[in-house]
């Protein structure tokens, strides 16, 4: 890379979008004026109205049984505290609805005991009924208390003893900076990570597809520069807006911060007493280094979006789901249960929002932060080289749009046959994870085993309406075709080999994350059914169908049309790693996730695919129901004697390693002459 | 007479995705080998779809052929590189569109500098620069104010701040009014007088006819003829450039 070309360039793109009137509005604008406005207005708006409601009078009207006593009362109060209004009126609820009576009260007496019946009428939805009632309350609560005071005092009793004979006080150990950083930290991550994506968004779209779309993309691609000068040169400038609009956050919130502990010192609340600002400001540094290099992965993955786009109006339909995405994962700092836990800390934008959080209250392990930096950063790259290959690709530069999301297009115009484009791909892989994470899991917590199943079903579902939908053929997408008999056969045995093969692995990283296999363990048997057969259905035999439907059928058939077959097969297997959810499970499900693509490639049927999976699934299905005939049978699986354990093990590795190699032997020999006897 | 610029057996394959389900893949350039001497304008004429964009666009650097091998010879020495033969074109297109949020001045020293000129060279050109295209009027102000005509004469400006050896035009005056295209076909026949090579696309065969001291008639991707007038008419029996190329590419057909 020349660093001189690459300096042009870079000062040819800030030129260009710093001169672009809406860029400088969205970076700016917003941190530094907007949302101080609103925060500031709308405190000093409350503060206002509820001064305002305070010196109120309330019109209150009391009708009933010894209504004279409580009109009395309503017209003692001290003057200072509140303003009541008694009012008379025969059509008390018209007027409560006309607000002319603010609420009012009706009073019965119970003849035999004595109590009085007070029922207070008002209007929830009028702020003002809503301060009348209040003050009815403390009123008649003084009432009351007094009126059981009078009472004890004439039995003999001490009212301060039988009214409060347990002390209650709160005591919060909590420091004046944890308080105000827990206020802070729900709010604040999420602010940020939004502004921060507002204020990539627009150089994003702008260096990439609005480049595209002005036509200056092939003046560029006319000089001596090497794509990889051009996505350096791009990426940089967008990096930098967004760093800086994270800093322009990051300042202007503080700002705000300093206005509103000022205000409300003056006001006298004490809430922020003793905070000492100096000891947010480590905290603040480290936050800061790792906001940048979030704002860095987001500009990557921004641009990665827009430059499948051709024009300004695509790329927004692109970015705006990605937008409601990083929104939504960044909700999670306002949920209490959820920590920053190992695990969390590698997925985007949840672990920047959890780090921000436990940082503002001085809680935090470098482990954690080191994983949150290091994987923003490597998510960044690798954004940054899926740029590199689209920018390397001319089908997407001079490009058809072949790639870009479908579905949104007219139904119409979708052409039938074929399989989902790779944007469709994308599209649904998101929206299945939504879904999934929120409608799966609301699933399983209430129904059990039959939401585990209903949950597998979505799986199914989800892509074949959308296949449908979108006229893809349903044959070619999902794979629906036996094949030959002979790759059905080398397809199974090679799987068992994959079997074996996965079992090595999954003991050895569960080595590794000891802690985090244990936990999906005990998951997992929560929802188990009690009899075997229906466990087998719940754990083996639903998933074997719904999830090879999804990712050997709808995802890989679209990874499969457009990449490279190692690329498709490896995204693929990372995204069944990545939807198991698990740390430790990641590398085994990965790789089985791999080994049926390339199983699936090899055999172009969906049907090996469903039975490997079954087996793997229904082996840990017998584990779970017949530990101790598994253990005898296999005592590898147990913690028995370990020379017996070595031989069994030995036993089952050359066992699978035999059918694996046969199974590849079937797949791979005279396989054109296989499809020649197909096509015949 | 040497050539500057050597290209053999392109092809160019894209992918096309039919009704039915196949991915059918075509050649939008089949084979096509061709050589343009220096000093000489050479005319690419071909229907709408012949490949002369992605010929052009092969040729300019643009787009990697699928096989095939561009040369250019540049004061005797071959290059193959890409940024080495970028370096010494400059192409034009009706894609070629300007920065017009920068002003003219802005663009061609950002230009100049990616080239590797200093600053002084780069001033020096721009001012000749200038007096030739009549820019001192607009040349400071953002690209996107200027009118059509001004346009493009920003444009060529781009094309000619790195003095290059070689212009590929792709249909310059698609689009253009008399005035704006007869400045594009003066400044190449003066770029010619001083021994610059031009390779261009058009539609127009007045212009061709009036222009070229050489066409290469494509059609399908492949060259269907190329030669001086003269020798086409001798060959076709016509003497109009439209008519010869209406009787080749009925022929082809």
């Amino acid at each position: 890379m020349n660093s001189r070309i690459v300096k042009q360039l870079f000062k040819k793109e800030m030129l260009d979008v710093l001169r672009d009137k809406k860029t400088v509005l969205m970076m700016v604008i917003v941190p530094l004026i907007v949302y101080p406005l609103i925060l500031i207005l709308g405190m000093q708006v409350m503060t206002g109205v509820s001064q305002e409601m305070a010196k109120s009078t309330y019109k209150i009207a009391v009708v009933g049984q010894c209504k004279e006593q409580y009109i009395s009362l309503f017209k003692d109060v001290d003057e200072s505290t509140y303003s009541v209004e008694i009012v008379t009126s025969d059509s008390l609820e018209q007027d409560l609805l006309k607000g002319d009576v603010d609420c009012y009260l009706e009073i019965t007496e119970d003849e035999a005991t004595g109590v009085e019946n007070v029922n207070i009428y008002y209007l929830s939805a009028s702020s003002r009924s809503n301060y009348a009632v209040d003050v009815a309350y403390e009123i008649i609560k003084d009432y009351s208390r007094a009126k059981t005071e009078a009472m004890l005092v004439d039995a003999n009793l001490d009212p301060e003893l039988v009214l409060s004979p347990i002390k209650l006080e709160y005591v919060d150990k909590s420091t004046a900076e944890e308080s105000t950083g827990s206020l802070l930290g729900s709010m604040l991550p999420f602010m940020l990570v939004v502004s921060i994506l507002m204020g990539t968004m627009y150089p994003a779209i702008d260096t990439t597809s609005g480049e595209k779309e002005r036509g200056t993309l092939e003046t560029v691609l006319t000089l001596p520069v090497t794509s990889r000068e051009l996505i350096f040169s791009k990426f940089l400038a967008v990096s930098i807006f967004g760093i800086a609009s994270a800093l322009l956050n990051i300042l202007s919130m503080c700002g705000v911060m300093a206005y509103m502990m000022n205000m409300m010192k003056t006001m006298g609340a004490n809430s922020f007493d003793g905070v000492d600002i100096g000891k947010f400001v480590g905290p603040m540094l480290i936050g800061t280094l790792c906001v940048f290099a979030f704002a860095v992965f987001v500009s990557a993955l921004s641009m990665c979006v827009c430059a499948f786009a051709k024009s300004y109006k695509e790329a927004n339909n692109y970015i705006t789901p990605v937008t409601l995405v990083v929104m939504l994962a960044s909700f999670v700092s306002f949920l209490p249960n959820v920590e920053l836990t190992k695990n969390m800390a590698l997925i985007p934008v949840v672990n920047i929002c959890l780090l921000l959080r436990d940082l503002l209250v001085f809680k935090f392990n470098y482990l954690n932060v080191l994983i949150v930096l290091l994987s923003n950063v490597i998510y960044g790259i690798m954004a940054t080289l899926v740029l590199g290959r689209i920018y390397n690709s001319e089908s997407v530069m001079f490009g058809d749009g072949q790639s870009g999301i479908q579905l949104f297009e007219k139904r119409s115009n979708m052409k039938k046959g074929g399989v989902p484009t790779l944007g469709d791909c994308g599209f649904v892989v998101v929206l299945m994870a939504f879904i999934y994470l929120y409608v799966g899991s609301s699933l399983q917590l209430q129904l059990g085993a039959t939401g585990l199943v209903l949950s597998q079903l979505l799986f199914v579902a989800v892509p074949l309406v959308i296949a449908i939908y979108s006229k893809k053929s349903l044959i070619e997408t999902f794979k629906l075709r036996i094949g030959s008999v002979k790759k059905l056969v080398g397809g199974v045995l090679l799987g068992v080999g994959v079997i074996v093969a996965g079992l090595v692995i999954s003991v050895i990283s569960s080595y590794i994350f000891a802690e985090s296999a244990g936990a999906s363990q005990e998951g997992l048997m929560s929802f188990v059914p009690e009899s075997f057969l229906a466990g087998l259905l719940v754990i083996a035999l639903t998933p074997a169908i719904c999830e090879e439907m999804f990712f050997r059928g709808y995802v890989f058939a679209a990874l499969e049309n457009k990449l490279k077959i190692v690329t498709a097969i490896l995204i693929n297997g990372a995204l069944f790693g990545v939807f198991h959810m698990s740390l430790a499970k990641f590398v085994g499900t990965a790789f089985l996730g791999a080994m049926l693509c390339y199983i699936g490639y090899k055999t172009r049927s969906i049907l090996p695919g469903i039975i490997i999976h079954f087996m793997n699934n229904a082996f840990s299905c017998l584990l779970l129901y017949y530990p101790d005939k598994m253990v005898r049978l296999m005592p590898v699986l147990g913690d028995g004697e370990s020379s017996e354990r070595m031989v069994s093990g030995a036993i089952v590795i050359v066992a699978g390693l035999l059918c694996g190699i046969i199974g590849l032997m079937l797949l791979s020999k005279n396989s054109s002459k296989i499809l020649e006897n197909e096509k015949i | 007479m040497e050539n500057i610029l050597t290209a053999n057996n392109l092809i160019k394959t894209f992918e096309k995705h039919e009704k039915k389900q196949k991915k059918v893949s075509f050649n939008a350039v089949d084979d096509i080998s061709l050589q343009v001497g220096q000093g000489e304008i050479v005319g690419v004429l071909g229907p709408n779809g012949a490949g002369k964009t992605t010929l052009l666009r092969m040729l300019g650097m643009l787009m990697q052929p699928t096989s095939g091998s561009i040369t250019m010879t540049v004061d005797g020495e071959q290059l193959t590189d890409v940024t080495r033969i970028k370096a010494n074109i400059g192409y034009l297109s009706g894609n070629t569109k300007l920065y017009g949020r920068l002003s003219t001045r802005e663009l061609l020293e950002i230009l100049g500098n990616i080239y590797g000129m200093d600053k002084q060279a780069i001033d020096e050109r721009i001012e000749a620069i200038s007096k030739v295209l009549n820019l001192e009027n607009f040349i400071d102000n953002r690209i996107e104010k200027l009118s059509t005509g001004q346009t493009q004469r920003a444009s060529i400006s781009r094309c000619l701040i790195h003095s290059p050896k070689l212009y590929i035009f792709d249909e310059p005056t698609l689009g253009l009014d008399i005035i704006s295209s007869n400045s594009i076909i003066e400044f190449m026949k003066q770029e010619r007088q001083q021994g610059k090579t031009v390779l261009y696309s058009t539609h127009y065969m007045e212009e061709a006819e009036y222009l070229c001291d050489r066409v290469v008639l494509i059609d399908k991707g492949r060259i269907v003829a190329q030669g001086t007038i003269d020798e086409l008419s001798q060959l076709t029996g016509k003497n109009k450039l439209r008519d010869i190329f209406n009787s080749l590419i009925k022929e082809v057909e």
